[in-house]
């Protein structure tokens, strides 16, 4: 994981605080720099300023001394002003004559008087009136003796500024020290802000998760914070989309329902026909028994009507009885599946007279390695969509041809053409919001049908005007199950 | 009562009179003893006497006073007896001079400075009054003990106050001739004493100060 997304899987409530926290720091340090810096330069001015008085003062109380070569008035000064000057805190002071030989130094025992000044004095003076070696914590200043515009002697002077770094140090410290109480302050205050910012949001989100999880619960008014009208807003609105959602789900089950309930109906009634049709002549087949039973032409005669009457009746109740028996589903698909639909669908057909375009190529094989249940399902609902489409006298075609691998299922019908959003419920990868809105719950049982099978679906313009849905249903023959495992 | 920081000055008031009486080293007085008149001089340890000492700082490894040679050395004042005259007279005995002994020698005009420079290493040896740093030892223990004595002169006639000769007459000079030869039987004049740590003032004789006359004609004749 890179860091850019590592650091956004970071929940918010501690990203703040941590921003907050590295904004005080970069803060901090550029404070700290500035001050330290200012620091650094009145340090600097007042050490100048301070060398500067001590020079002068030394400089007009030695001049007559080191003009007459005064050993002990040299010495004298010194002494004396290692007293007097503490604020400046002078380690070491040497004068020396116009023959840069030491007249005298504030420490004789270190520089013997009327020896050579070591060259290292003369070296480490900078451009400044001060010169500060930080590693020995020590400042430089020197000062020419000028007498009637003769150089007669020079005053070398060495400062402890230790005292100038401790007090930077502790500015620092001190900077470092209440910056990082503010900066921490800073961050548990943000840490508590946002907290409490995303505590609601946390809330709407453990109820959008339960939605999610199909349980959809408006959050509870004791959950609705009282002064955040922004939040409350919210909250209210989510409770608005559940409400909503709520109606909805309960509209479309209705829908579902009187779908199925109509569908049921036409069904019902389709079938209440194909059993009246044949019953018409079933009793007039036992009045003419009643009548004419003893004679034996008409007997066995109206015996076959009978009996081709009640073959009739059972083919419609079987086929019913196959379709909708849930344990009948699992067995393989036959002709007779087929037929049966056709058998199914026919009453429909008649109501609206319209034609059946049959055409079903049969493999040799009695039964094809699908779940023939399903398939029966899928198509019924398929052809009687078709019915619907078309218009009354129309045609609806539909034609099954099988491979050793496919079987492939065309139905078509005169109808206007398949809405967008209802060939979306057979099509999309998402049913889209037909389906939730309650229309096309036929179309979604095939969709979930067809899905179930490992089929695919088609949906094209014929030719001739309407549209033709074709079916792609693979078939897996036990060898194939076989070689696959 | 005046102060003046060389002895040359306060001999130069007293011998041309701008001032009575003073105190003096025992070398001016030899030096003027013709216009000067002895008014009394100082008693330490029961005599009118002090010496003259050659110190150097403490612990150096010296044997004895020729070792110093080749020293910074510190003297008092050019007209001071034990610190300068004793030293040089030492020298001249010895057919040498300062300059030749000491590779350099300065003058601190006190012989408490001597005693600092000596302490504080600006000087490796020094002539100081015998007088002054054993009384600086009892005061300033701590600077007068980072410096030992490396050789101490014969007993001189210890600075005297001296007047005038001409004011030989005047009463003044009797009066404080006797405020001083008397201080030891006052109260008030004990403290001063105790102070100065002296017994009190003798009335003493010229022929006190001959052996620091024989000392300048010692260094008269070698030059």
């Amino acid at each position: 994981m890179n860091p850019f997304r590592r650091w956004q899987s970071i929940p918010v409530s501690f990203r703040v605080p941590a921003i907050v926290a590295i904004l005080m720091v970069v803060i901090t340090a550029a404070i700290s720099e500035r001050v330290l810096d200012r620091l650094s330069r009145i340090q600097e001015s007042y050490l100048n300023g301070l060398a500067g008085t001590y020079l002068d003062g030394l400089s007009s109380s030695i001049l007559p001394a080191v003009l007459r070569g005064d050993v002990w008035e040299v010495f004298d000064a010194l002494d004396r002003s290692s007293t007097v000057y503490e604020a400046l805190a002078p380690i070491e002071t040497v004068v020396t004559g116009s023959d840069d030989r030491v007249l005298a130094a504030s420490d004789p025992g270190k520089i013997e008087t009327y020896s050579v000044l070591p060259a290292e004095y003369s070296a480490r003076y900078g451009p400044g009136n001060v010169t500060i070696d930080g590693q020995r914590l020590t400042g430089f200043a020197h000062r020419e003796l000028i007498y009637q515009g003769q150089h007669i002697g020079t005053i070398h002077a060495t400062f402890d500024v230790s005292h100038l770094f401790a007090e930077r140090r502790e500015v620092l410290i001190t900077l470092l020290v209440t910056n990082g109480i503010v900066a921490v302050l800073f961050a548990f205050g943000g840490f508590l802000l946002v907290r409490r910012m995303v505590g609601p949001i946390r809330v709407l989100e453990n109820h959008m998760r339960s939605a999610a999880q199909g349980v959809a619960e408006p959050i509870s008014a004791n959950e609705i914070p009282r002064g955040d009208g922004e939040v409350a807003s919210l909250f209210h609105g989510y409770n608005a989309l559940v409400h909503a959602e709520r109606e909805r789900a309960n509209f479309a089950m209705q829908l579902a329902e009187e779908e199925k309930l109509a569908s049921l109906g036409r069904l019902a009634s389709g079938m209440a026909h194909e059993i009246n049709n044949p019953l018409g002549g079933l009793f007039n087949a036992i009045d003419t028994l009643k009548e004419h039973g003893q004679t034996p032409g008409v007997r066995e005669t109206s015996i076959r009507l009978i009996e081709r009457g009640l073959a009739g009746i059972r083919d419609v109740v079987e086929a019913a009885l196959a379709t909708y028996r849930p344990e009948r589903s699992q067995h393989p698909l036959t002709a007779e599946d087929l037929e049966d639909v056709g058998l199914l669908i026919r009453p429909e057909l008649r109501r609206k007279m319209q034609r059946l375009e049959w055409d079903v190529v049969w493999r040799s094989s009695k039964e094809l390695p699908i779940r023939g249940g399903l398939v029966r399902q899928a198509l019924l609902n398929l052809l009687l969509n078709a019915t619907a489409a078309t218009p009354e006298g129309g045609q609806v075609s539909f034609s099954a041809t099988s491979t050793e691998r496919m079987l492939t299922i065309d139905i078509g019908d005169e109808g206007p053409g398949m809405p967008p959003d209802i060939a979306g419920i057979l099509l999309d990868r998402d049913p889209g919001p037909a389906v939730r809105a309650g229309r096309g719950l036929g179309l979604w049982m095939v969709r979930r049908v067809i899905d179930d099978l490992g089929g695919t679906i088609k949906i094209g313009e014929k030719s001739t005007g309407g549209t033709a849905i074709t079916l792609l249903l693979p078939l897996e023959w036990e060898d194939q199950k076989a070689n696959a495992a | 009562m005046v102060s003046r920081r060389t002895y040359q000055e306060i001999t130069a008031l007293l011998v041309s009179g701008q001032i009575h009486a003073a105190w003096i080293c025992g070398y001016p007085y030899v030096q003027y003893k013709a216009d000067l008149d002895l008014v009394a001089t100082p008693s330490w340890h029961g005599k009118p006497l002090y010496q003259s000492y050659l110190i150097t700082t403490q612990g150096r490894d010296v044997g004895d006073w020729t070792r110093l040679h080749g020293d910074i050395h510190a003297f008092s004042d050019p007209d001071s007896n034990s610190g300068f005259l004793v030293t040089r007279a030492l020298l001249a005995e010895n057919r040498m001079l300062p300059d030749q002994f000491f590779s350099r020698n300065f003058f601190t005009y006190g012989h408490r400075n001597v005693i600092r420079a000596v302490a504080s290493g600006l000087a490796q040896s020094g002539s100081v009054d015998g007088y002054v740093w054993e009384v600086m030892k009892e005061i300033e223990p701590s600077l007068v003990n980072r410096t030992m004595i490396v050789r101490k002169s014969e007993w001189l006639g210890f600075p005297p106050i001296a007047s005038a000769k001409s004011l030989a007459s005047d009463s003044r000079i009797a009066a404080l001739r006797d405020a001083l030869v008397s201080m030891s039987g006052d109260r008030e004049g004990r403290k001063v004493l105790e102070m100065l740590r002296l017994d009190g003032f003798l009335v003493t004789p010229p022929a006190l100060f001959d052996t620091i006359a024989a000392k300048v004609e010692t260094v008269r004749q070698f030059g």
